[in-house]
């Protein structure tokens, strides 16, 4: 086994685990000032006036006012405000910022702030919505055609609700004007996403806008765009206090204001021939997109290029749209709108397989995509699909055949159920994003010393990219990893390597360190400094990705993955708990085996509690379970012992022959989740996630059946 | 404000005697969230006979200071009454909080409270009187009142719970369930415990307690009465009856962690379930 696969000491192991690691709410800096959002209480309104109370010395209000440059942010046309402007859109949306030195009483403040409101109508469920944020649609051939010829057709429609993040830390900045130059610090994943968004809201030219990352206490997504408009919030309110200003969300206010995953509402219709295979497929999915574009439209994208799953559909009629609601905005989430189309896909295609009245694995197996195989976009699979090889691997570590047997049939209270959920990801943002507007780049010096550092502005959430990039570097260069220095980012120090998002660190900017480091190996001197970069080339191989139509490939190679789900139900109260399963990835081949059996395990909780417990409802505009005693993620109690393995399939065009990994573990658990509870509650489920609450009176009506 | 710690129960009372309505202080893992803190605190922690878990010929007798994992650990404790507290929030809160502090908690979700009116429990209760400690006790159905609110008198102090012998003896034919979002720190969304007691071809003790129905714990004395005397049998044939009896009580509510058809459907499977166990 080659040096990087084997467990390592993450880099920022000890300053976490120590205490040291400095995260934004440990940040101090002289003549700091606290600042709290005055927030919307309203789902929908026309702020009439604002009544501040009377600021004490030291103490300053900030609102759209203020805001002598644009107060809207640019990343899409839905006019976002940085603060509500005449109108607010959604409970929690910021209206105000007061800052001053005492936290307590900038709380005060704040809490004495009234804000006179003229109610509007407001729109309280994507249902009630006739406005889409944005819609796509696309054709896959002749999809009317094959339900002209088909012999047997199913259609049915899956739900699914929010989900929330979770990170252990709330969002925080802290923003610092010195002169005409502002810095950022804080909790967020993309630096540069900071830098264009500051540059362009307050007409800087980027050199004056400086963004540190700070240590990051997990994000999942949720620390995306958000930190942007947080960013331009402190960043005004530095500047109109003309002191430091450190503004760090409550957990009730990160709750509310940040995005959540989009609720949707998909529906499957098959086309069947004779021989019960599919011939086409329409679908049409709708998500709350909540009062704001946000990152809607390439969550959108990413949906409906992966709405036939794993599975080789020849025909397609695709309809997507997020709708806008006056609900928090839904954004981005581990996974990308993925989660919620592999939900859907698996549990259709397990529905499908019953109707024809085949074995759901069975049936799965036959449709499955191989290499050479059109993507639902008449892309190509250009590389080796080892599915079929995974499916049987997790089949033998879970005894899935015979369990699948055993469970039939069940009587008693407690009964169990296992489940397999197929998955797949794009590795890469979407479409040609990483050709026409990342066009990432990757900067590597040596030092005198010998001694190396990697210039890339990719952050460590957890998912530990810093102890990745180290092994590679390392790995190429063939020197100890104590040698290689790779820092929380700052961007007057790294270049633009992209965005830490999509699974795409390892396989974009990863592999332009590889190909740094293996240039570095050959011009190499000792005791000298040099420094390397590189940009990013698009691989040729690649059909052109046309949004347009739908058509080409939206992402160079896929990462697969199989996950199996064995569940207990009591039917006296509808509660089940996961007993066992486990996954089996194709992840190119892993740099650090241990650091992915973490995504794995995370991954699959993340997907149960996705389609188990993870509740998020709003009701007339307002979260329901806006804390964490309400709204409930699994915990240590709630997994079972899983097996948690890669197999290798390695990627010439990714460093080491790695692909992505992070986003792809939490697809499969939650469809193999709802499988399982299906067999052991004797019934079909279409709407998540399955609380006790449904899936009780599920039970009591397949009694009466 | 000001803190006290009482080392002895007598120097407990006469601090509730001097400061009526004093926070007492046990393990605080409620008070610590709702923050209701008054000016005057009176740790309880110290006070060594509250500190004691006792069973003899007369029953289990739990300090009021005894935290929860002292009671998981302890050899005279039946495994029933272990099977509910350990399903009570963490192990980190389980080293802190105490069952006195739970009924006094008063929330419609207590975990223990169920168990207890199963149980048949008794709280007792201490004052400073003319001539020392004053003790009274109360049955738990009689104490707990409403939502966060106890019989507990301002110069009062809760020492301790004691559970009958009667109820833990092997005669006894338990149920117990408590239904929540996951398998740790989870808020009770519905709980029931079951309680039958047999002599020769009778029922001599029959309770039911559901919990986080109602604003208090939903208890059936007239289908105790009528269960009581009772054989199998007899109670097969009226089990329709009784069944409707023991969830009269139920009124449970929509709220953020369940709703009421759900609650209803759970506390009617879980009360037939019992049933079928005691006319076995």
């Amino acid at each position: 086994m080659a040096r990087f696969h084997k467990d390592t000491v993450r880099v920022d192991h000890h300053e976490k685990t120590g205490g040291r690691a400095a995260y934004i709410a440990d940040y101090r800096v002289e003549g700091m000032l606290y600042g709290y959002m005055v927030r919307s209480q309203k789902a929908h309104a026309r702020i009439k006036a604002i009544h501040y109370p009377e600021m004490p010395e030291g103490y300053t209000f900030v609102d759209e006012r203020d805001m002598t440059t644009p107060n809207y942010l640019r990343n899409e046309e839905d006019g976002q405000f940085i603060f509500a402007s005449h109108e607010v859109n959604y409970i929690g949306e910021g209206i105000a910022v007061i800052c001053g030195p005492d936290k307590a009483k900038v709380k005060e403040l704040v809490e004495k702030t009234v804000v006179e409101y003229e109610d509007l109508p407001a729109v309280l469920s994507m249902e009630a919505s006739d406005e889409a944020l944005i819609a796509y649609h696309y054709n896959k051939f002749d999809a009317d055609e094959a339900f002209e010829k088909a012999a047997f057709t199913f259609k049915e429609t899956i739900y699914g609700g929010r989900q929330e993040h979770v990170y252990l830390e709330t969002c925080g900045i802290m923003g610092e004007w010195v002169n005409d130059k502002v810095t950022l610090t804080g909790s967020f994943q993309n630096p540069y996403y900071i830098v264009n968004e500051v540059a362009e809201v307050f007409k800087l030219d980027p050199k004056q806008v400086q963004a540190k990352a700070a240590y990051i206490g997990g994000a999942f997504g949720g620390k995306e765009d958000y930190p942007s408009l947080l960013a331009c919030q402190a960043a005004a309110a530095a500047r109109k206090a003309g002191r430091p200003v450190l503004m760090i969300l409550s957990r009730k206010e990160d709750v509310l204001d940040t995005p959540k995953r989009h609720p949707f509402a998909i529906t499957y219709e098959a086309a069947l021939d004779e021989a019960n295979t599919i011939t086409g497929l329409r679908v049409r999915l709708v998500y709350d997109g909540g009062a704001y574009g946000t990152t809607s439209p390439t969550i959108l994208q990413r949906s409906l290029i992966t709405c036939t799953g794993v599975y080789r559909i020849p025909a397609l009629d695709v309809d997507g749209r997020a709708m806008k609601t006056n609900h928090v905005p839904s954004g981005a989430f581990r996974g990308f709108g993925a989660p919620q189309t592999h939900l859907a896909i698996e549990t259709f295609m397990n529905h499908l397989a019953y109707r024809v009245g085949e074995e759901p694995l069975a049936f799965k197996r036959r449709h499955l995509a191989k290499q050479g195989d059109l993507t639902s976009t008449r892309g190509i699979f250009h590389y080796p699909v080892i599915v079929n090889d995974m499916i049987d691997k997790a089949m033998e570590l879970s005894d899935y055949q015979n369990k699948k047997k055993a469970y039939a049939n069940q009587t008693g209270r407690m009964r169990r159920g296992i489940g397999m959920g197929l998955s797949i990801h794009g590795c890469g943002f979407t479409g040609s994003a990483e050709r026409d507007f990342l066009k990432s780049e990757m900067k590597v010096t040596k030092y005198a010393d010998d001694t190396v550092e990697i210039l890339a502005c990719n952050t460590d959430m957890g998912q530990g990219v810093r102890t990745a990039f180290t092994k590679i570097a390392g790995e190429v260069l063939d020197l100890p990893y104590e040698q290689i220095i790779f820092k929380n980012p700052d961007t007057d120090r790294v270049v633009n390597s992209g965005p830490t998002v999509a699974s795409r660190s390892v396989i974009i900017p990863g592999k332009l360190l590889e190909l740094c480091c293996k240039e570095l190996k050959e011009i190499w001197k000792r005791g000298e400094e040099q420094t390397v970069v590189r940009k990013y080339e698009h691989p040729e191989f690649m059909i052109p990705w046309d949004l347009s139509q739908f058509y080409g490939d939206p992402y160079p190679t896929y990462s697969w993955g199989v996950n199996v789900i064995e569940v207990e139900l009591d039917i006296l109260t509808g509660e089940s708990h996961v007993i066992g399963g486990g996954g089996v990835y194709d992840v190119g081949v892993a740099i650090d085996e241990r650091i992915l059996r973490g995504q794995i395990e995370g991954g699959m909780l993340q997907g149960v509690g996705y389609a188990s417990m993870e509740n998020m409802e709003i009701k007339d505009g307002r979260i329901q379970q806006a804390s964490y005693t309400d709204y409930m993620i699994p915990t240590a109690m709630d997994t079972a012992m899983w097996f948690a393995m890669t197999m290798p399939n390695p990627y010439d065009r990714g460093p080491l022959g790695a692909k992505g990994a992070g986003e792809l573990t939490i697809l499969g658990s939650a469809p193999a989740f709802v499988e399982a509870l299906e067999q052991a509650a004797g019934t079909e489920f279409t709407r998540m996630p399955l609380t006790p609450e449904r899936v009780l009176p599920a039970i009591e009506e397949a009694k009466h059946d | 404000m000001v803190a006290y710690y009482p080392e002895t129960i007598m120097e407990a009372v006469s601090l509730r005697k001097d400061h009526p309505g004093a926070t007492i202080y046990a393990g605080g893992t409620d008070l610590m969230v709702t923050k209701k803190i008054g000016e005057h605190v009176i740790f309880v922690t110290h006070v060594e006979e509250m500190r004691t878990l006792t069973r003899d010929e007369n029953g289990l007798t739990i300090g009021a200071a005894v935290p929860y994992v002292e009671i998981l650990a302890s050899h005279e404790v039946p495994e029933i009454i272990k099977d509910v507290i350990v399903d009570i929030a963490s192990p980190a809160i389980r080293s802190r909080g105490t069952v006195a502090g739970n009924i006094c908690n008063a929330s419609p979700a207590g975990d223990t409270l169920p168990m207890l009116h199963a149980l048949d429990a008794v709280v007792c209760l201490a004052s400073a009187g003319d001539d020392g400690v004053v003790c009274r006790q109360m049955p738990i159905g009689e104490f707990v009142l409403g939502v966060r609110r106890t019989a507990l008198q301002e110069n009062e102090v809760v020492t301790a719970i004691k559970i009958p012998a009667d109820a833990l003896t092997e005669n006894n034919l338990y149920a117990y369930k408590k239904v929540g979002a996951r398998r740790a720190e989870a808020i009770s969304k519905l709980s029931f415990f079951g309680r039958a007691a047999f002599g020769g071809e009778r029922i001599t003790t029959f309770r039911t307690a559901f919990g986080s129905v109602f604003i208090i714990t939903a208890v059936s004395p007239e289908a105790s009465r009528l269960v009581e005397g009772m054989t199998k049998a007899e109670l097969a044939q009226k089990r329709e009856e009784i069944s409707e009896m023991c969830l009269k009580n139920v009124k449970p509510i929509d709220d953020q962690r369940s709703n009421a058809a759900y609650r209803a459907l759970a506390a009617r499977n879980l009360l037939k379930d019992f049933l079928d166990k005691v006319t076995e």
